[in-house]
């Protein structure tokens, strides 16, 4: 699972008939020791009920499309959880 | 997913027989101001989609959980037109 910020929304209306109903957020990946921005924004489906501003844990790869009950779903982003808090231990 | 506009198709007549029939586009990745970036794909197009429209495109084994495209040869498609996308930064 990995750590983003969801700063926006996509909206479709022609889509494949898995994704219909499915919510589509865009994520800014964030390193979870700095808190700061990481890497390329990407989209994904949301399986929680998330909203702008919030920070989330996102699968990707084949595993993303298990977050659904159907087969159906070609999904390669999909959020999985809310985080409220992250708690790093500091080493250094 | 990755959000990209359709910039070209592709022709082939020689190609695997799980390829048959299936319309093939490149799909140029795009940044959130909706500026074209250097990374492209060869896309299948299962939603019916035209050049210069902009759209999400899956990459890897998630591309073939659809009817469409399940146990083909095909990494990568076109599962959605963007009409619109929100962001706050």
């Amino acid at each position: 699972m990995f750590y983003a910020r969801v700063i926006g929304n996509v909206v479709s209306t022609i889509k494949y008939k898995g994704l219909i109903g499915k919510k589509l957020q865009i994520l800014q990946p964030v390193d979870m020791e700095t808190g700061k921005d990481s890497g390329m924004f990407l989209i994904a489906v949301d399986t929680t009920d998330s909203g702008i501003g919030d920070f989330v844990g996102y699968e990707d790869g084949m595993e993303a499309t298990w977050a659904f009950d159907s087969y159906d779903v070609p999904s390669d982003a999909s959020i999985v959880s809310i985080i409220e808090k992250v708690n790093v231990l500091d080493n250094k | 997913m990755v959000l990209g506009q359709v910039v070209g198709s592709v022709v082939a007549t020689q190609k695997d027989k799980s390829l048959l029939s299936k319309k093939l586009l490149i799909v140029k990745s795009i940044d959130l101001d909706g500026n074209l970036l250097d990374s492209f794909v060869v896309a299948v197009d299962i939603v019916g989609v035209g050049v210069g429209e902009k759209v999400l495109v899956v990459n890897g084994s998630s591309a073939r959980q659809t009817e469409e495209t399940k146990d083909r040869s095909i990494d990568s498609v076109i599962v959605a037109k963007v009409d619109s996308y929100q962001v706050v930064k």
